[in-house]
């Protein structure tokens, strides 16, 4: 790979940007994340030694639990984005007029435009205790404040963000899937749903696994649904890392969770690829 | 037997006619042709026998069964599209067992007549490639082999040939040909190429706006098209405009073209207010009247030459005659020099050569 000048010269600026704000303060995350710790300080002390404590104190089952209620709560709520996102994205690509196209995914992009803290609060609204959802609890004989309607609510919260952003994902791999396809499917004696389930679906793992991805990653660092609408009793590890940096101020213990938070993420990322690429899309 | 019937077709969208109560048939074995310039309906009338569009009126008959509200795949049609619509995501064989296995063969038929098929195609030794392994023709022979691997009543073909390049289209379209009568496959084949039509086809049904406007034997369509616009659509031709006078013995009008112009054409078995005779380019003949052996009743013609293509096996001439009409000649490359065609020139044609159809006003 040769670049000529005066791509160099474009490149410096968004480079060196990506050093200076986000490599290095990484960096210095990692470096405190080794460091010990005082109790009653802010931060590890400059000349604190260093330590594998922060990390070795995360292998316990409360620390563990953070981590797989975060990623299975995502999961869940990945999921389900996808199973909602996927028919209105249908329908947009295929059955909707170019100019009712655009209206759709300008308001799906608006929908997601929508401030976070807005959309959570409308929901604490409406599924909290003064809220409708009292009345179709209680008629249920399901508890507001039981776990079950707590991680609910949570993720709700996350799908109000997810299922524009897979919809929107998954409109223009639906988009790139010949419709003849399903056409001659059945054709070929399948019904719609045996074509869809066979055809359409299977070309749209690329697109799945993306929206999946996105949706996933969105849901692992997603911090205000869970604070305001898990109302403490369901937190992700963002919460526990926040009331590390800001409640205790115990930075180097912090800064451990946020990498082995990283790390996890990036693992599950790869692995997810790994195993759709090679199982799904061979040619 | 007919394996199809259209009974009075009709198919609207919103307010505009797609097609216009088409009623034609296709016999068992036979290929029919459906053809026509895009936008003339025959695409929809394709896809109301495959059951992707419902008539707005008429019948679809398949088998003698009347197939309303039958979805497209409670029909046995095997379908043909233009872009082949192989599935990506599957092999060669599994593509071509994809129609096996939704009609519950099971493991040993499918195998079996996968194989069949990929042998009738010639594709054995490709069952394990995928659609974007293969050149289009092969592509193609991968759809027909899946589209004919459930031994359909009837084979759809939308346009099969239009995505090849010239070359490869002429050597695919005699493959096609025989690939078909090899199955017997009862066949329609929509295209709006005439020459695929005609050479592919038994029989040909010509639409345009929405109406079939004539069908029958492709030699039969070319020597009598009925309107203009078949003769039009079908073959090159030349075009006179004038005035039909009484017939004589021989059942011959003369038909006055212009000042110093008149032609000895067949009496018409219609009436019409006025009249066109259209000449085919390669029924005209370089030369007097004299050469024609002592042949009595000789349109003869003569004019300036314009333009001297030469286009491999056919010559196109292209003559002004002295009223401002022009001609194009074809002529067969016999080894002459094109020096015969310069300045002034002579032309001869048979009044059983010249069609009479009423004018589109």
């Amino acid at each position: 790979m040769k670049l000529s000048r005066g791509a160099i010269l474009l490149l410096v600026p968004g480079v060196g940007i990506l050093l200076a704000f986000l490599v290095l303060p990484l960096a210095n995350v990692v470096e405190e994340s080794f460091r010990l710790f005082e109790p009653g300080r802010i931060g590890a002390a400059k000349d604190a030694p260093y330590t594998f404590f922060n990390y070795a104190e995360l292998i316990n089952v409360t620390y563990l639990y953070y981590f797989v209620e975060t990623a299975r709560i995502g999961f869940i709520a990945s999921i389900v984005g996808l199973i909602l996102g996927f028919p209105i994205a249908y329908v947009i690509a295929r059955r909707f007029t170019p100019v009712w196209r655009k209206i759709g995914v300008g308001f799906l992009i608006g929908i997601m435009f929508l401030s976070t803290l807005v959309r959570v609060y409308a929901l604490q609204l409406t599924f909290g205790p003064t809220g409708i959802a009292k009345f179709l609890t209680g008629l249920l004989g399901v508890s507001m404040n039981g776990r079950f309607y707590t991680e609910l609510v949570v993720i709700l919260g996350l799908l109000h963000y997810l299922v524009p952003i897979a919809a929107i994902t998954l409109l223009g791999t639906i988009q790139n899937v010949n419709p003849r396809l399903t056409e001659a499917a059945q054709a070929l004696g399948a019904p719609r749903w045996m074509a869809h389930f066979t055809i359409t679906i299977p070309l749209c793992v690329p697109g799945l696994l993306s929206a999946f991805l996105i949706s996933f990653t969105l849901c692992l660092s997603a911090f205000v649904v869970p604070m305001i609408l898990g109302k403490g009793k369901v937190l992700f590890v963002s919460n526990l890392i926040y009331s590390r940096f800001s409640e205790i101020a115990n930075y180097p213990s912090g800064s451990a969770i946020s990498i082995i938070m990283l790390l996890l993420s990036l693992l599950i990322i790869y692995g997810v690829t790994y195993l759709v690429t090679t199982r799904w899309i061979k040619h | 037997m007919s394996v199809v019937q259209l009974k009075n077709v009709t198919k609207r969208f919103g307010s505009f006619t797609a097609v216009s109560e088409a009623t034609f048939s296709l016999n068992k074995g036979e290929i029919l042709s459906l053809l026509g310039p895009s936008g003339c309906g025959k695409t929809t009338t394709l896809r109301m026998i495959a059951g992707f569009e419902e008539p707005s009126e008429g019948d679809v008959l398949i088998a003698d069964i009347n197939m309303r509200n039958k979805r497209p795949y409670e029909r046995n049609v095997g379908l043909l599209f233009q872009d082949y619509a192989l599935f990506p995501h599957l092999s060669v064989n599994q593509n071509v067992a994809y129609g096996l296995k939704r009609r519950n063969y099971d493991r040993g038929q499918i195998d079996h007549r996968v194989g069949e098929m990929l042998d009738l195609v010639k594709l054995d030794g490709f069952e394990q490639r995928r659609p974007s392994q293969l050149s289009g023709g092969q592509q193609q022979r991968v759809a027909l082999a899946r589209a004919l691997a459930t031994n359909p009543e009837v084979v759809l073909l939308d346009e099969p040939l239009s995505a090849l390049d010239a070359k490869l289209r002429q050597e695919l379209r005699i493959e096609l040909k025989q690939i078909l009568s090899a199955v017997g496959a009862s066949t329609i084949i929509v295209t709006h190429d005439q020459e695929e039509a005609m050479s592919l086809g038994d029989r040909l049904v010509v639409m345009s706006e929405g109406r079939i406007v004539q069908q029958g034997p492709p030699t039969e369509i070319y020597k009598n098209p009925r309107t203009k616009f078949v003769a039009e659509f079908i073959g090159r031709s030349n075009w006179l405009r004038g005035v039909l006078g009484p017939a004589d013995r021989n059942n011959l009008c003369s038909f006055e073209v212009a000042e110093g112009l008149t032609l000895l054409v067949p009496k018409p078995e219609f009436d019409a207010s006025t009249y066109e005779v259209c000449i085919r380019p390669e029924r005209i003949r370089v030369g007097n009247a004299n050469s024609t052996d002592g042949a009595t009743n000789v349109n003869q013609l003569s004019g300036t030459v314009q333009n001297v293509a030469h286009l491999g096996a056919d010559i196109h001439i292209v003559m002004e005659l002295a009223s401002g009409y022009r001609f194009t000649i074809s002529e067969q490359f016999i080894g002459q020099s094109m020096d015969e065609y310069q300045g002034s020139l002579e032309c001869t044609f048979f009044p059983s050569d010249c069609i009479v159809v009423a004018a589109d006003s």
